[in-house]
């Protein structure tokens, strides 16, 4: 494994981290990951009614 | 003689109101009660429902209704008849400082208070465009009656102790439909410090009618006089001074639209709510009006119920003529014994005696007089509205007998046609281009610095592939919520209500589900949560589990990816009849709930019709950035996070080596698990079990996954196995962001039920589809 490959894992990981941590903030401020609305989106009026 | 027998262009007097119960009651509140002139404008292409005018605005009912509203017909009243040019006074200087307390003086609420409003008026009165004026948030506003189903909640700019709720339209403090009891709850139980009313300026007797019931509540208030801009335009106008005198309350002329008079009003609401300033008039029983019958009975019932009113903390002169009219939830709150509600009964039988109406009517007479009175003394009505004529013109041609439905297939085959066919794709391939070209130079740069093989598939094969496959359908999503937002946003769908209920109701529902069923085709998440404006629960749960079987954006990258793959040179035949599949799924479906599950008939279909108008730029555009941006959220966070974990999945085993053959990947043991189940409908492939299984959670991935798993050999599937599996997908569960909707609307027994019935339903089209391939 070389310092090129630690590097597109490392972007991966934080990547994947980033979505993970965006879900659960979003989720944490009653706001969906849905993109259309789920419920709690949808409720603040994210999404188109 | 009946209402129902009254030709279009004819006008008549109501003599009575037949029928029963919450319906009735709506009647009524709609403005449909004795003494009302009423004009037949026109009956739908399949001859029911009809089109009325009455107190200036346009409300559908269906003939069977009609039928139990007696009349008698008259000539059309004349127009210079109406018009009473208004008395001037001096302004009664409502709402602020100076003409009641000094500046400084009055005994404010302690500093530090939350001034809590609900924003309350009628349903299209423009409620929505005045809380994101008030907020500078972007809700989505809509020509459509209910187009807020749940309240929402925002800080007034630059007042940061403020907290202003934008609620569902309402008619009438009498809930008919679900949001409407969002609405009244929240006023009655949620305390607000003051209600900001809007009343549409251009259709202002109606929307009296709910501030009249406002003002009972004993609540301090504001009128919002919204859309003065288009009455002065068409040469009418509202005297503010004399209706403010009348109401008790500040009156503020504004145009929400155009951001007139917006500050004026949040000044006199946040005077009115911190100095407590209630109404001055809650009394608009006349006296003098037919005997006083109205009057006395009124007031009996408030020293009768005074102390139990006192003790539910309601307030009284509402409790009172909510009880006179039966309101049951109010009978219960109030708790009355047993003589006192017999003296009740007494007072309402005298009252209903001496006025020679029943007590709902008399009620509702008695609002729509006072109504009569502030608007005969304070609005010169503009003869005929630019919007009105225009609207009047359109409809000939989009509601005529002959033209509606051919104008409907027309529009709705020009905004599929657009989407799908000319400007989505085009607007597709350039992305993907883009896509492609980014993809490439990432393949070029790993190559070069000697990226590891493994490394380098998780990046091309798994990220770009199904993240980039997903994100390239964007502009075919953004292209039909442009054409729906158009669509709502003219006044065109409430057309389509009213045109479509006699064919919806002959598969057990009324033509406002259409509605949802429309939205559908966006999203379904949306849809089933606009059903709430259906006033019954059978119409809503039965509306909520069709809308599913209208196959949604989501699925259309599942289409493109098979079509383009196996049926290149029929691609647009075999989207159209994916769509017709599930409209017609929807209807075999409805037929068989109509006759198990759902018995009985739909509700009455009575509906405000709103005048065309042109959909705002700002409005449009606003919701197509939020979808945007709600998207590709999505792609970069929920489907960025399957595609890795299927790759994953599939290229190690369970003792966490990589493995050459992805048949030996832990993603082929565990949905060779489920595999058997879906063998019979040839689609026992584990590669397909794991895409349908992450399609549950978005739909778009069941595309990036099998980009995932079959890499370039898709094609060995055959065709047969991609027409099973487009039929499946376009049928088989909703996705998890609907499940939790309809969860929501209905419960989890419903929404598991959802789950299971549509993956049934699935099967069974999957198997036919089969059976009948395996013929030729």
């Amino acid at each position: 494994m070389n310092i090129s490959d630690i590097l597109i894992l490392l972007a991966v990981a934080c990547a994947v981290a980033a979505a993970v941590l965006s879900i659960r903030r979003r989720k944490k401020a009653g706001k969906g990951t849905c993109g259309c609305g789920c419920e709690n989106c949808a409720e603040r009026g994210l999404c188109r009614k | 003689m009946k209402l129902s027998e009254l030709k279009p262009g004819r006008s008549a007097v109501i003599e009575e109101v037949g029928g029963e119960g919450a319906l009735r009651q709506h009647f009524l509140d709609m403005g449909v009660i004795p003494g009302t002139e009423v004009t037949v404008i026109k009956l739908a292409p399949m001859g029911d429902p009809m089109e009325l005018r009455i107190h200036g605005y346009e409300l559908t009912l269906r003939l069977s209704e009609a039928e139990k509203i007696g009349i008698t017909p008259v000539d059309p009243k004349t127009a210079e008849a109406e018009k009473t040019p208004p008395r001037s006074q001096e302004h009664p200087g409502l709402g602020e400082e100076g003409r009641f307390h000094p500046k400084g003086s009055g005994d404010p609420l302690p500093d530090g208070t939350t001034l809590t409003f609900a924003l309350v008026g009628n349903q299209n009165s423009g409620k929505t465009t005045l809380f994101n004026q008030l907020t500078g948030s972007n809700q989505h506003v809509g020509n459509f009656p209910g187009v807020t189903v749940d309240r929402k909640d925002g800080v007034i700019r630059g007042h940061s102790d403020t907290l202003v709720t934008d609620l569902p339209g309402i008619y009438s403090m009498s809930p008919y439909s679900a949001e409407e009891l969002v609405s009244r709850d929240f006023v009655l139980k949620g305390h607000p410090k003051a209600i900001i009313n809007i009343v549409d300026a251009t259709n202002i007797e109606r929307n009296l009618y709910l501030t009249m019931q406002l003002l009972e509540m004993n609540i301090p208030m504001v009128v919002a006089l919204n859309m003065m801009d288009e009455l002065r335009g068409n040469g009418g106008t509202v005297d503010v001074n004399v209706m403010e005198a009348m109401l008790g309350v500040p009156v503020v002329p504004i145009s929400a639209a155009k951001n007139e008079g917006v500050d004026e009003l949040i000044r006199h609401a946040i005077h009115v709510a911190r100095y407590q300033e209630k109404p001055l008039q809650q009394d608009f029983c006349g006296v003098e009006d037919h005997g006083g019958a109205v009057h006395r009975a009124l007031h009996a019932v408030s020293h009768l119920i005074e102390d139990h009113a006192k003790r539910a903390e309601l307030p009284v002169r509402f409790s009172a003529s909510k009880l006179i009219v039966g309101d049951p939830l109010l009978q219960e709150q109030l708790e009355l014994d047993q003589n006192e509600s017999e003296m009740l009964e007494h007072l309402v039988l005298q009252m209903e005696k001496e006025r020679g109406m029943d007590r709902a009517a008399s009620i509702a007479d008695m609002r729509f007089a006072f109504i009569r009175k502030v608007c005969d003394a304070s609005v010169i009505r503009p003869r005929e509205s630019k919007e009105r004529i225009r609207s009047e013109k359109l409809d000939r041609i989009l509601t005529g007998r002959w033209t509606a439905i051919p104008f409907f297939i027309l529009i709705m085959g020009a905004v599929f046609y657009l989407t799908f066919f000319l400007i989505g794709p085009f607007l597709q391939d350039l992305l993907q281009v883009g896509i492609d070209a980014l993809s490439e130079a990432v393949q070029r740069g790993m190559e070069a610095v000697h990226v590891n093989e493994s490394i380098q598939h998780l990046v091309l094969d798994g990220i770009f592939e199904g993240v980039g496959t997903v994100v390239s359908f964007l502009p075919i999503i953004m292209i039909l919520f442009f054409f729906l937002s158009l669509l709502e946003d003219s006044g065109y769908i409430a057309r389509v209500a009213f045109v479509m209920d006699k064919l919806l109701r002959r598969i057990g529902l009324s033509g406002r589900s259409i509605v949802p069923m429309l939205i559908g085709f966006g999203c379904t998440v949306p849809a089933v949560m606009s059903t709430r404006t259906l006033p019954s629960a059978r119409d809503r749960r039965m509306t909520i589990l069709l809308t599913p079987f209208m196959s949604c954006t989501a699925k259309m990258p599942i289409y493109g990816f098979f079509v383009s793959a196996f049926f290149p040179q029929y691609g647009w035949l075999i989207i159209l009849g994916l769509y017709l599949l599930g409209i017609l799924t929807g209807i075999l479906v409805a037929l068989l709930f109509r006759k198990t599950l759902f018995k009985g008939e739909a509700v009455p279909f009575v509906m405000e019709l709103p005048n065309y108008r042109f959909p705002t730029v700002r409005n449009v555009f606003q919701l197509l950035w939020e979808k945007a941006k709600d998207f590709l959220r999505r792609a970069f966070t929920v489907i960025l996070i399957a595609t890795i974990a299927v790759w994953f999945l599939k290229s190690f085993d369970f003792r966490l080596n990589l493995v050459t053959d992805s048949h030996d990947s832990i993603l082929a043991a565990l949905a060779g698990l489920l595999a058997p189940l879906l063998s019979p409908v040839g689609l026992g492939d584990w590669r397909i079990v794991t895409s349908l299984i992450c399609g549950f959670m978005a739909k778009e991935s069941v595309v990036s996954v099998m980009n995932t798993l079959f890499g370039g050999g898709l094609l060995s599937i055959g065709s047969l196995t991609a027409a099973c599996m487009l039929a499946f997908s376009l049928l088989y569960t909703p996705c998890v962001a609907a499940v939790a909707a309809i969860r929501r609307e209905m419960g989890g027994k419903w929404a598991l039920g959802v789950i299971l019935w549509q993956c049934a339903v699935a099967w069974i089209a999957a198997l036919i589809i089969r059976l009948i391939g395996m013929l030729f």
